[in-house]
């Protein structure tokens, strides 16, 4: 692969001539609404295109660099991601969205598309394996029918030669994956300085896959700039949404337990407050944290590792009247910290400290937290019942007051046949509810529809949503019936679908609707489940065990006939079993009579009398117990 | 199927060279033989001994060779051999130290990963000038290696490497103040579950050269016993331990200025040692000592004859495979590959690509208890009446034996 050769320097980035140290690291705490906090880390290493052709590395990860090479692969974004973003609250996603994956597993690639398709195919297994090995994780499942060709919805970051020729998009998903640590462990591998010094040490799994939303990536990508040689970048997000509380749980008792009473905190304002009743206080202000509570330990030491690094570590978002402590061990030296603006601090780790934590008082602040608002609300759902059929039913919401243009992408797994004749557009304004909904026509269409067991459905729909209103988008599908050994062992659970993807194109620099972004975000719904019919997975031995029971039926009915000998009952002879049972009944029999005879005799004589009839009915039961013999002998 | 070929270094250049040249010396009315490239040369007064002496000398050279070829082939079919010259070796001295040797080396390929990296305990040196170090000593002996193999070389550097768990780590030792590995360690020195040396992609073997630069605290460290700094992992790679602060080597600390590089300076004894621990590793024959480009003609002839036989035996094993497991599907291109004994080193590969197909492998968890148990609700109900009936015949055929000799 000879990179080198086909980057050129794009005209937009002469302008901006920045020396970018080798490896840099980042850490953007925000607390959100609600006791949540954000916490955005950001890993960025760089190589020169030389080096990584000549398999040279020093910060760049030598394994991923390997499998870029081997493969072909000129830029690469992976995500991991869990949970989801709760925009209604939290506002605006971080990054714009463009380091955010849809749940599960999620990777696109540009390949070298020489030697045609089955060519790019091949590369693309490479690679998909490859990371595979890598990560831990099941990529390995990324066939053909999970992977489409997008043709709107993403676009190169890289500066490519030629604009991006000579390359294929190829994308995947795996909606079923759970990420967990044994992911992170070897993500952490590919940092300088794994996890052991600096704002990586936070990164711990029993916190990252606690959170209520966390996602990972990775992006490998070229850049240029003028006058400098290419390089080859690597940039490692981690973007998790914590729970403060919940984080902030003691490790040595982590099982969550109903609080004791003296613990609790009631609002006594209320009528109804008493000893044993509690309405829960409202938390006011901001909560209290520290860095090394809510991560269960404090930054250890520093990884400034590259030359030229100047850059801040740590940012802090927070109101510019709160108090912040800053703690750091082994040195006097100070952090340095300065405010960018109003809202920002940052701070730089001390090269000799060996802890440093962050820590927050609860404060009252009287000043509303400053939201933005995301640019496009989104939701979809599977609507009807049943395991023949349903329905998709996609809600974007603009609360704008622009019309935006957007591209909705979605990948079908093959076994869900959506019915493209069925789809529906449709726009209500959300400030009156009594205009009846107006078709919205698609400015662009994309659809390949899917091949069984072969090929995913694949939809990308270029759509402009009019200003604040909600855009309803529907189909109906069938839901397929696969093969036997084609469901999970789980199969009840019911299959993922990827969720929808949905980028939110910047607006036209000369409209003048509004102060749209002039960058393009990204938004993405969550999965969804889809039951499928399942078979009784025990018919087959239940059908074997029936036949079987019939066969066997048939042949013992037939074995008699050929084996037995039909005689009249009166010629068969008694079996010795039958002499034997027949002798002891007898026997019984008897001893019963003469219990019978001798109680019968105490009743009626008194004084001597009764042992003379004691005697008598000794006599008769031994008399019947003669007979009783005498009997069973005949029998023999 | 460089291998199979005879036994000239690919480049062209002869192995062995008899120059035969009339010296032009005045005080010598003979003829100066000598033996090209290897170093021993002979000067000779007399032209007519002279043939004689060379044979000798090329039987001297090719006799170790004749050893290692009958080492290769004791303890198979083909050991028995109308050649005398392939007779197994009597020499039990050879014999071990071939042993040694083949322990040691890495399986035949015909692609060798170099992975040489960096590994530092703590934030720093974090760059080496590996490049230069590579290309003034290792790149010579790739060329020279390149008729046996292909070489593919990569380097990285790794910072906070620790020491595995598994080992008890080094001890101070107060006499000569230095840290000391105990020799146990050393082969657990390797942290295999932390330090990032996944094998390169692609076929064939990677060897790893791992140059390890100890914390400040901990240096300078040594392997106890011989207080040596470097060691060869057999069939792996070969580990170099850099002892930065050394006052051995002030002259090149000096020198370097910036504290975050190691410079072609500190590396050069170590690119040498590693050189050295790479013949040791694709098992190049040390002898005869002196001419590398006859040693690596022994090596493409031993080579090659490994290769067959490991072809053989692979075959050998897919056959016993198939027979012992008869109800596992065998492919067809599992048929064709079988088929493909075009020549040594192909079939080689495409017979263990065979016996490793995936394809195969989930049909041996499929044991016959599970059909029996499936059928038996047929075999249940069929088998009792019969069993039964049959117990019956006996029985009836062995009281009419019984009354038949009672009467008699």
């Amino acid at each position: 692969m000879k990179l080198a050769q086909l980057l050129v320097l794009p005209a937009a980035l002469l302008s901006a001539v920045l020396a970018i140290p080798e490896y840099s690291e980042h850490l953007h705490l925000r607390p959100l609404p609600n006791g949540y906090l954000y916490a955005g880390f950001n890993f960025t290493a760089s190589t020169s295109l030389s080096a990584y052709e000549s398999q040279h590395f020093r910060y760049f990860p030598r394994s991923l660099g390997q499998i870029l090479q081997h493969s072909g692969t000129r830029e690469l974004h992976l995500r991991f991601a869990l949970g989801r973003w709760d925009d209604e609250s939290w506002g605006s996603r971080p990054r714009d969205g463009k380091r955010e994956g849809g749940t599960g597993v999620e990777i696109w690639a540009w390949l070298d598309s020489g030697g045609g398709k089955p060519a790019v195919e091949e590369r693309w297994s490479s690679l998909v394996n490859s990371l595979s090995g890598l990560f831990c994780a099941s990529l390995n499942f990324i066939d053909r029918t999970k992977t489409t060709r997008p043709v709107l919805s993403f676009e190169p970051e890289g500066t490519h030669r030629g604009g991006g020729g000579g390359m294929e998009l190829l994308h995947g998903t795996l909606p079923h994956e759970v990420v967990c640590t044994e992911n992170l462990t070897p993500y952490l591998k590919l940092l300088p300085c794994k996890g052991k010094a600096g704002i990586s040490s936070l990164l711990d799994g029993h916190k990252v896959f606690d959170a209520n939303w966390q996602t990972m990536s990775i992006d490998v990508r070229p850049v240029c700039h003028v006058g400098e040689e290419c390089r080859l970048e690597i940039q490692q997000t981690v973007d998790i949404v914590l729970d403060i509380e919940r984080s902030m749980r003691p490790r040595n008792d982590p099982i969550p337990r109903p609080r004791p009473v003296e613990e609790l905190e009631c609002d006594e304002s209320k009528s109804y407050h008493a000893s044993d009743s509690c309405y829960p206080r409202r938390k006011e202000g901001e909560m209290a944290w520290s860095l090394s509570k809510i991560f269960g330990t404090p930054v250890r030491g520093s990884c400034h590792v590259a030359d030229g690094d100047e850059c801040p570590d740590v940012s802090l978002e927070i109101s510019p009247d709160r108090a912040v402590e800053v703690l750091h061990s082994g040195s006097n030296e100070t952090l340095m910290s300065h405010a960018q603006n109003q809202r920002l601090r940052v701070y730089r780790l001390s090269d000799s400290g060996k802890y440093t934590d962050i820590s927050l008082t609860q404060q009252i602040i009287q000043e509303a937290p400053h939201q933005e608002q995301p640019p496009l609300y989104a939701s979809r759902q599977i609507t009807g019942f049943g395991q023949e059929r349903g329905g998709m039913h996609a809600v974007l919401h603009n609360p704008h007051t622009y019309p935006q243009r957007i591209v909705y992408l979605e990948s079908l797994p093959w076994f869900l046949r959506p019915y493209m004749h069925t789809l529906k557009v449709l726009s209500h304004p959300t400030t009156s509810h009594d205009q009846p909904a107006t078709p919205v026509k698609p400015d662009k269409m994309f659809y390949t529809p899917a091949l069984d067991r072969k090929r995913g459905t694949h939809l990308e729909l270029l759509l402009t949503i009019p200003a604040q209103s909600t855009v309803e988008l529907t189909y109906d599908f069938d839901k397929a019936i696969l093969r036997y050994t084609e469901y999970p062992p789980d199969a009840n659970r019911g299959f993922d679908v990827a969720p929808a993807i949905i980028r939110v194109l910047p607006l036209n620099s000369n409209s003048t609707a509004g102060n749209g972004k002039t960058q393009d975000s990204y938004l993405r719904t969550t999965s969804l489940l889809l039951p499928l019919p399942t078979p009784d997975f025990s018919m087959p031995y239940n059908v074997i065990i029936l036949t079987s029971t019939v066969i066997a039926l048939g042949f013992g009915s037939i074995f008699n006939l050929l084996v037995r000998r039909f005689v009249l009952a009166e010629e068969v002879p008694r079996s010795a079993l039958a002499v034997r049972v027949a002798g002891v009944m007898g026997k019984v029999r008897g001893w019963v009579r003469s219990l019978k005879g001798r109680m019968r005799g105490g009743g009626e004589g008194g004084g001597r009398a009764v042992g003379g009839a004691g005697e008598a009915t000794g006599g008769a039961g031994g008399m019947n117990g003669i007979s009783g013999v005498a009997e069973s002998r005949k029998e023999r | 199927m460089k291998e199979a070929q005879p036994i000239l270094p690919a480049h062209g250049d002869p192995a062995l060279t008899v120059v035969l040249h009339a010296a032009g010396s005045p005080d010598t009315n003979g003829v100066t033989s000598r033996l090209e490239p290897g170093e021993s040369a002979l000067h000779l007064g007399s032209g007519l001994r002279q043939a004689g002496e060379i044979a000798d000398q090329i039987r001297e050279i090719t006799s170790p060779q004749q050893e290692a070829l009958a080492y290769l082939l004791s303890g198979t079919p083909f050991a028995v051999t109308e050649h005398g010259a392939l007779r197994a070796t009597q020499n039990t001295w050879s014999a071990a130290s071939l042993d040694a040797r083949n322990t040691r080396a890495f399986k035949p390929s015909t692609t060798y990963h170099l992975s040489f990296s960096l590994f530092v305990s703590g934030n720093g040196p974090s760059a080496w000038a590996i490049e230069d170090a590579l290309a003034a000593y290792m790149t010579p002996l790739l060329d020279a290696l390149a008729g046996v193999s292909n070489f593919t070389v990569t380097t990285q550097v790794q910072l906070h490497a620790s020491f595995s768990p598994s080992i008890a780590g080094p001890t101070f030792d107060e006499a000569s103040g230095k840290w000391k590995l105990r020799k146990e360690d050393l082969s657990g020195f390797v942290n295999a579950a932390e330090w990032p040396l996944s094998p390169s992609i692609g076929e064939g073997s990677t060897i790893n050269f791992v140059l390890y630069v100890p914390a400040p605290g901990h240096s300078p460290l040594v392997v106890a016993d011989t207080g040596g700094t470097g060691w060869l992992v057999p069939q792996w790679g070969g580990v170099a331990i850099l002892n930065l602060d050394e006052p051995t080597t002030p002259r090149k600390s000096t020198t370097d200025t910036d504290r975050t590089t190691l410079s072609a300076a500190n590396l050069d004894e170590i690119i040498l040692t590693f050189a050295d621990q790479l013949t040791a590793l694709i098992g190049l024959p040390s002898s005869p000592a002196g001419s590398l480009a006859l040693r690596i003609a022994a090596l493409q002839r031993e080579r090659a004859t490994a290769l067959l036989l490991s072809t053989a035996s692979t075959l050998g094993a897919l056959s016993r495979l198939v027979h012992k497991l008869p109800n596992i599907p065998i492919p067809d291109t599992v048929a064709t590959s079988v088929g493909a004994l075009g020549n040594a080193q192909a079939a080689s590969e495409a017979s263990e690509k065979a016996f490793f197909e995936p394809s195969m492998v989930g049909q041996v968890y499929f044991p016959d208890e599970h059909k029996v148990a499936v059928y038996v609700p047929l075999l249940g109900p069929m088998g009792v009446p019969l069993v039964l009936a049959g117990v019956k015949e006996l029985l009836g055929w062995y009281r009419g034996m019984r009354e038949k000799v009672k009467r008699t």
